[in-house]
């Protein structure tokens, strides 16, 4: 062979492999899982432009969950950047430092230093991996996984690819935007899914425990190797400790690294010894034993921020090209969006928005107002969402006062005037609220900044265009034209402030009355008699799938209820961010609550000894209602989004669509009509109380078992084809014979819905040998059973009381009510609502029959005649 | 060191571009030979004495044999001829192959089985376990030896007389742990030649390589998840699913086995030997014994030249042939395992074979008489599937751990007659995703579409080969992703072992 064929075959390998080697990266880009936890960090600060971030922090979740970087930036202008993993021990930390500084310098590494009490020489697989594939192919990857993993794995890290091959049947298209030609600079604003939930624990105290607990060899080679790289490179380090749920050998083991940080002269603060210095509290910021819920992650950050004043850190807010100043807005959903504008008149009109901004202390949102005045009237109310109580003063107020100026009032005494708007001019004001931190902006710029209370909370709503007092009367209307109004769950920077730029809303619509024909979309055949339990009508109505529509309820309802829930009608979002829609519903006799629109609460007396008609008119935003022919509202607005859920008589729907609070009130007629009617034709209502609706007996119940049945424990069941609760109160005596075979856990027979929160029907789980948990209706029963050998199980239901018996002897008898359902008897598991089988048992049921009727001389007889 | 582990796919382009980077004959079957007892060692260092020891005896049986066997010929008065000691040698080497085999292999079975009739004759019988593990490819290389020191004895290879080639010969890495069981006509003058670098050769070995771990990774691997899945918890599975995990054990078991051999050729391949074929595209096969002569080509070879020739072969009525075939076949199964269940997976073999040569007059007059054409693609298929049932069904006691959980299995069969399961989802459950057992049919068609290539004489190496480089690379590429995509490696399996290294 040629040397010239020789060459030639070797530049074609070396061709073949760099293709080869660029399409597997391609693939590996894809494939790799874009974990929130250790992936993104590392993999993102790469993409982060030089001289970004001026503090960087590793270590564990204890500072990549517990730390807010957007708060940092919001309030003090730190760029910090959390390059971090869950439980990362201390060697991941020290390679990732290594390769952070190989990218850009910061001013200040902060090392969360969880990761040196580390108690084993390799993580968990999972963490072992998490903490490796963020990093690029370096040397300081193939020490780093040196470091991490048993020899033998050390090539599935190196390559990585082993770790997620598998990965090809679970891609969305987000893996798709992670090639190298993407950016992913978002990490500063990500925030680990908050909770408000709480976990309580009790701190322990610094002096619990004496004296100090060696580190692990391996944890202490890596922490002096962290610190001294750090010293080498000139890099100042602060280390903290996170507080969480202490152990007595942590607190032992974290005054070694007390001493090992003072030995090189390192400032390390252990917040485990100082909750009070910084107001965190156990019984309030946690939600778990270790990582913080929103109160403790503000306070924390908040705490994190006073200790870097030391370090001169530049204020990057007022660096309009810094990243996160000019990142594009947040991809998120506001909470709160005007649909269209508000035009004040003065007088009366006003808009309640409904949402609630003052609930919690430690809420973040920004709340983004557009505004047109051309007029000089004193004491107009442009945004209100105060609470006016004596006790309270409390919220955010946007006015113009008794001298004409323009205000942004926050508690009763942070005032920041509104200058250089003028007459006719459009105003952007901007309102970000950071935990306890209020910020104000006019046109984009910086006006002022206060600290609110941690007691300014308050239920009262956001209204436009008028200031509401505390006894609820509404004054101060404004002649302002709301153009534009968005409230973001998130805290805004000044950058993405500046340049919001809102699309222009439909002017609002005058209200008027058209006469449409009387032709009801829903008409009741029968009167509802709700029995808290299992009935509601589902209209199929979605009234405000257009929330702009129009439509007319007119309905007769009782005020009695009789048990359970209150509702007369609803079609109601039961969202807690943005409850929206219409609830009718009675708290006590005599009254009457409708809840309409964006929220909006009204109460009205009504009789309290007969059935009155109830008429709702919805004309696009604006509700009139009346009680028994007497107007009670008059065209009051209220906005909100849609809702695509039906309007139910005697029930409500839940988030996820779920029937809930099944009622016992009465509604004797019920219409709703697609339009507007008249006045006139709304006081002419008033037919006759429609008859009771036929009773549901359900269907027979009478069974009897064949063969024997042996279920498999895996997926075999029997469908015995039995509905025993399409009616809710119907009677039945069930017996069964059981055979011990085994105590593998398992469904011995079910006829059961598996329909959260509704739970119900009959359960009957073999948890171990001696143990049969019952679900009966709604009930929960656990009987003990016989180890071994032969025994009968009897079930009485009569209506809503139940009797259960083992070997023909009663062993329980109870009430229990439970709405029907039209699931069947399955005998050796449970068919899921899903469609499929779960908690196969296998058990030996040797007999098993049903009867019609509540019977328990037939149990005693079927034990006597079945156990011989 | 297993074919399908990142140290081999290390160690193979090192030794395969040192092997021609040395000028030297000689020099490169001592590399060779260093570097497959390195690859032996890579299991049990300790069994590399055993390996040494079988080579050793073997070489100087061979040359003894070849010494006594010049002494016979015909120039020798017959009164000093040493037949006797011919005899012997064979007979030690036999003994001692045999021996180690045993020892290793069948030691705990037959005192096993001892303890086992005796209790069932109600005798309490203790004997001790022997704690010994089974060296890896032992059955192979013992076999492989004792195949030399015959065909010397036979006169149909001569003694080889350098140790190291010899040694080589036995102990060549790629078919040392798995076969094929190479004869000495075919692979030790081989190592006389100078292989020179055939860019050619070297591709058609790497593209063989690849198609071995298609079937190893790919498919064998995958299938392997859905029969353990269900061989493991099989009294939670009734009626059709136990017979589809039979399905999937049949191609498993091919999978895994030709893949190793493929993997095997190929690597030989790319440093210029040439192995014998193993397999022949068995699951096309017309009949048992038409399978048998498809599948595992060289162990069914050896049995052929080395016990069943030896004991009549056909040429003693139809009664000894019979007997020879079930004998023949009952040592297969032992060969394949110590175990009741192996026994009985060669005996239905050899039975099945028995009855299809007793029935074939019979079977031959019916279709005459219904007017159909053997060579019809018709009857083909029908013939094809029938043997596919009947060598499934044996594959049934090959995989099953014992002779209950065989019968355990067969009972869960026919416990239930649940044809829904191919509609239900039920199929997804089994450790395979719907993704997964989805990609696993398909590759399953690939490999079928393949084998029926083969079947047609069709070259497929050759012809990727002839076509331009985009579309050569197009394939080799597809073929690398879908390995390393849907194959099965990486944490959470560790390198599966190939089914065929503990026989």
């Amino acid at each position: 062979m040629t040397f010239k064929k020789c060459l030639g075959g070797v530049l074609r390998f070396v061709f073949a492999a760099v293709i080869f080697a660029v399409l597997m990266y391609l693939l590996m880009c894809i494939l790799v899982p874009k974990e929130q936890d250790a992936y993104l960090p590392m993999h993102n600060y790469y993409d982060l432009p030089q001289d970004t971030v001026d503090v960087l922090m590793i270590g564990s979740s204890h500072i990549g969950v517990n730390v807010s970087s957007s708060q940092l930036f919001n309030q003090y202008g730190i760029a910090s950047y959390r390059c971090w993993g869950s439980i990362q021990p201390i060697w991941n930390s020290y390679y990732y430092l290594k390769e952070c500084l190989s990218v850009q310098r910061p001013k200040v590494v902060v090392l969360e230093v969880h990761g040196c009490v580390y108690g084993s020489e390799y993580a968990d697989y999972e963490r072992r991996y998490k903490n490796l594939i963020g990093m690029r192919p370096s040397l300081n990857k193939i020490d780093a996984v040196m470091a991490s993993a048993e020899e033998e794995e050390w090539s599935t890290h190196l390559l990585s690819l082993p770790v997620y091959h598998t990965r090809f049947d679970e891609l969305s298209m987000d893996d798709f935007t992670y090639f190298p030609w993407n950016r992913h600079t978002e990490m500063q604003f990500y925030s680990t899914e908050t909770s408000d939930s709480t976990y309580t624990f009790q701190i322990l105290s610094p002096d619990a425990t004496e004296g100090k607990e060696a580190l692990l060899e391996k944890c202490e080679d890596y922490f002096r190797r962290f610190i001294t790289l750090c010293k080498e490179e000139n890099m100042p380090l602060l280390l903290v400790k996170s507080p969480y749920q202490l152990s007595e050998t942590d607190q032992r083991k974290l005054r070694t690294i007390a001493d090992i940080a003072a030995e090189y002269g390192v400032p390390f603060v252990d917040f485990n010894n100082c909750y009070e210095d910084y107001a965190i509290n156990p019984a309030t910021d946690y939600v778990d034993v270790g990582h913080f819920n929103e109160f403790g992650i503000t306070k924390y950050s908040a705490a994190l921020a006073s200790l870097l004043k030391d370090y001169e850190l530049p204020d990057r807010r007022q660096d309009p090209n810094h990243i996160w100043n000019t990142s594009p807005a947040v991809e998120t959903t506001p909470i709160y969006q005007l649909q269209t504008q508000v035009f004040g008149d003065e007088r009366q009109t006003h808009l309640d928005t409904g949402v609630q901004l003052f609930v919690k202390p430690y809420d973040v949102w920004t709340l983004l107002l557009r505004y047109t005045l051309d007029n000089e009237k004193p004491e107009q109310e442009i945004l209100d969402a105060y609470d006016e109580s004596p006790s309270a003063n409390h919220g955010l107020r946007i006015f113009r006062d008794i001298n004409g100026n323009l205000i942004i009032l926050f508690d009763y005494n942070h005032t920041i005037p509104i200058s250089g708007s003028t007459l006719g001019n459009t105003v952007d004001i901007a309102i970000v609220k950071c935990g306890n931190r209020a910020t104000a902006y006019v046109n984009g710029q910086l006006v002022g900044e206060t600290t609110l209370s941690l007691l300014s909370v308050t239920q009262e709503t956001l209204i436009l265009g008028c200031r509401r007092m505390a006894d609820g009367s509404m004054r101060d209307f404004s002649g302002a034209h709301i153009n534009q109004l968005s409230i973001y769950p998130v805290a805004f920077s000044q950058g993405q402030i500046a340049v919001w730029e809102p699309e222009t809303l439909p002017e609002p619509n005058t209200i008027s009355y058209i006469e449409t024909t009387h032709d009801a979309a829903v008409k009741m055949e029968y009167r509802f008699e709700g029995n808290a339990v299992d009935r509601y009508i589902d209209t199929g109505m979605h009234i405000y799938e257009n929330p702009q529509a129009s439509w007319t309820i007119l309905s007769r309802i009782d005020p009695v209820v009789h048990g359970g829930d209150i509702v007369y009608f609803a079609c109601f979002e039961e969202n807690p961010d943005q409850y929206r829609g219409l609830i009718a519903r009675t708290w006590s006799l005599g009254k009457l609550q409708i809840v309409y629109g964006n929220c909006v609460g009204l109460e009205v007396d009504v009789p309290s000894d007969r059935p009155y008609t109830l008429a709702i008119q919805k004309d696009r935003i604006a509700y009139t209602v009346w009680v028994d022919g007497e107007k009670r509202l008059d065209a009051a607005l209220s906005e909100c989004a849609p809702y695509n859920g039906s309007l139910l008589i005697g029930a409500e729907l839940d988030m996820q669509g779920n029937v809930i609070r099944y009622s016992g009130t009465t509604v004797y007629n019920f219409e709703l009509v697609e339009g507007l009617l008249t006045e006139d034709a709304i006081l002419a209502w008033n037919p006759d109380p429609l008859p009771e609706a036929p009773e549901n007996e359900g269907s027979d119940v009478t069974y009897s078992l064949e063969a024997g049945f042996f279920g498999d424990s895996f997926q075999k069941i029997l469908n015995t084809g039995v509905q025993l609760y399409d009616a809710a109160d119907k009677c039945w005596t069930l017996n069964f014979l059981i055979e011990r075979k085994d105590d593998n856990r398992g469904a011995v027979l079910s006829c059961y819905a598996d329909e959260p929160p509704s739970y119900r029907g009959l359960l009957v789980m073999q948890t171990d040998r001696y143990t049969f948990n019952f679900v009966l209706g709604t009930a929960f029963y656990s009987l003990t059973v016989p180890p071994d050998g032969l025994f009968g199980i009897g079930v009485v239901k009569d209506g809503n009381h139940y009797r259960l018996y083992l070997d023909g002897e009663m062993v329980f008898e109870g009430d229990s009510f439970s709405s029907k359902h039209d699931g069947y008897l399955y005998l050796g598991g449970q068919m899921m609502q899903s469609g499929k089988v779960n908690n196969c048992s296998s058990v030996l049921i040797r007999a098993l029959e049903i009867l019609p009727g509540a019977d328990g001389t037939a149990v005693k007889e079927f034990w006597n005649r079945e156990a011989k | 060191m297993l074919f399908n582990s990142i140290s081999y796919l290390i160690f193979f382009p090192i030794v395969m571009i040192a092997y021609y980077l040395v000028p030297w004959r000689k020099a490169r079957n001592l590399l060779l030979l260093a570097v497959s007892y390195y690859f032996y060692m890579g299991w049990d260092p300790r069994y590399i004495v055993l390996l040494f020891g079988c080579t050793l005896i073997t070489y100087i049986n061979g040359i003894f044999i070849s010494i006594a066997r010049r002494e016979t010929e015909e120039n020798v008065p017959r009164e000093k001829r040493r037949t006797g000691a011919i005899k012997m040698y064979v007979g030690l080497t036999l003994i001692v192959m045999m021996g180690v085999l045993f020892w290793f292999k069948y030691a705990n079975f037959l005192t096993s089985s001892l303890v086992d009739a005796a209790a069932w004759l109600g005798l309490e019988l203790r004997i001790p376990k022997l704690n010994v593990t089974l060296p890896v490819g032992i059955s192979f290389f013992t076999f492989q030896a004792l195949g030399y020191n015959i065909d010397v004895y036979r006169g149909t290879v001569k003694a080889e007389k350098n140790f190291f080639r010899y040694a080589l010969f036995v102990s060549f890495f790629p078919q040392l742990v798995a076969g094929p069981i190479e004869r000495s006509g075919n692979l030790l003058n081989q190592f006389n030649e100078k292989k020179t670098y055939d860019p050619k050769q070297v591709m058609q070995g790497l593209m063989l390589m690849l198609w071995g771990y298609f079937l190893k990774v790919v498919i064998a691997d995958r299938t392997a998840v859905l029969v353990d899945r269900v061989y493991n918890y099989y009294t939670s599975y009734t009626g059709l699913i136990p017979v589809i995990a039979t399905i999937f054990f049949a191609v498993q078991i091919y999978c895994d086995f030709n893949g190793y051999t493929i993997i095997a050729i190929g690597t030989a391949q790319a440093m210029g030997f040439k192995l014998m074929q193993n397999f022949e595209q068995p699951y096309l096969a017309n009949s048992v014994a038409d399978f048998w002569r498809r599948w595992h080509i060289s162990l069914t070879g050896w049995f052929r030249d080395y016990l069943y020739y030896p004991l009549g072969g056909n040429r003693k009525g139809k009664a000894r042939q019979y007997l020879n075939i079930m004998i023949v076949f009952l040592f297969s199964g032992l060969w394949h395992g110590a175990a009741w269940t192996y026994v009985l997976w060669g005996g239905l073999n050899g039975l099945f074979q028995i009855i299809g040569r007793m029935l074939k007059p019979l079977r031959q007059k019916a279709l005459r008489g219904m007017g159909v054409d053997e060579k019809s693609v018709g009857h083909r298929v029908v013939q094809g599937l029938i043997t596919f049932v009947l060598v499934d069904f044996t594959w049934l006691f090959f995989r099953a751990p014992d002779m209950a959980t065989a019968w355990a299995v067969l009972r869960q069969i026919g416990a239930e007659w649940n044809p829904w399961v191919l509609a239900d989802g039920s199929l997804y459950s089994l450790g395979l995703g719907r993704v997964d057992f989805w990609i696993t049919v398909l590759a399953i068609f690939v490999l079928f579409l393949v084998d029926l290539q083969h079947e047609r004489g069709v070259h497929l190496r050759e012809l990727i080969l002839r076509q331009p480089l985009p579309v050569r690379w197009t394939v080799y590429f597809a073929a690398l992703i879908a390995i390393l995509l849907f194959g099965v490696y990486g944490p959470g399996y560790d390198a599966a072992a190939f089914i065929y290294f503990q026989f």
